[in-house]
């Protein structure tokens, strides 16, 4: 299995699941999901590309090879599904909180 | 060990401490009341993406996809040593932060705010887009 795989089983599969189940999220809010993600890749791509290499490593047999400012794409991708999947989730949450007071 | 070896053991946590806990500090400094109210859902929310990212991130450790440079981080491992204490705050603390502010970000935008002023949010309170015409500019 490579990382590209994991984050398509365990990011992708399940945001797409999310989205067909609640289609609201993804049409009401683009633009809350839209901004989360360009936040978390400003924040962590510099991060990632002074820690790629010095603070950790990844095995060259799981990922592809590419890389943008020394960040695998990988976690690239991995950043924006993150912020994808936990925004749906918080957008979720903050309708059945709003609906339930 | 040097002194200042040891405190480079500290670095990942230092990160952390300064962007995550940074973040977390000035959204909830400028939306207290709000996010207050909401501390319920956030905590769940936390808690659950926490509990689904973890042990996959310690399979892929376990599993040598990748691993931490010993002389950067604390060497606090739990599990068997799959799971490192700064990759616990980080999946903590970054779902903790991403639900505040989504749950920030989709309030203003139900309320009728166009995307690009979002990010005044993270440091900006909800009177700041109330008093402006940002919902009519966009009627």
């Amino acid at each position: 299995m490579s990382y590209a795989f994991l984050l398509l089983l365990f990011g992708l599969l399940p945001l797409g699941l999310l989205w067909r189940t609640a289609p609201w999220i993804p049409r009401r809010h683009p633009g809350s999901l839209l901004v989360i993600v360009i936040l978390i890749l400003a924040v962590s791509v510099p991060w990632e590309a002074v820690a790629v290499n010095r603070l950790w490593f990844y095995s060259p047999e799981v990922i592809w090879g590419p890389s943008i400012l020394n960040v695998p794409v990988e976690e690239l991708a991995f950043f924006a599904l993150d912020g994808l999947l936990v925004g749906t989730l918080a957008i979720w949450l903050g309708e059945q909180y709003r609906v339930r007071t | 060990m040097s002194g200042l070896e040891s405190v480079f053991r500290f670095a990942y946590l230092l990160m952390e401490l300064l962007i995550i806990g940074e973040v977390a500090v000035v959204l909830w400094l400028f939306h207290f009341p709000f996010l207050w109210k909401r501390r319920q859902p956030i905590l769940i929310g936390t808690l659950l993406v926490s509990l689904y990212a973890l042990p996959l991130d310690a399979w892929a450790v376990a599993s040598g996809w990748g691993g931490f440079n010993p002389a950067y981080v604390t060497g606090v491992y739990f599990f068997s040593g799959a799971l490192l204490l700064e990759e616990i705050i980080f999946w903590f603390g970054t779902a903790f932060v991403t639900i505040s502010a989504v749950m920030i970000f989709a309030e203003l935008e139900r309320r009728g705010n166009p995307w690009w002023t979002l990010p005044a949010a993270v440091f900006l309170p909800f009177g700041f887009f109330d008093a402006t015409n940002f919902q009519q500019a966009t009627k």
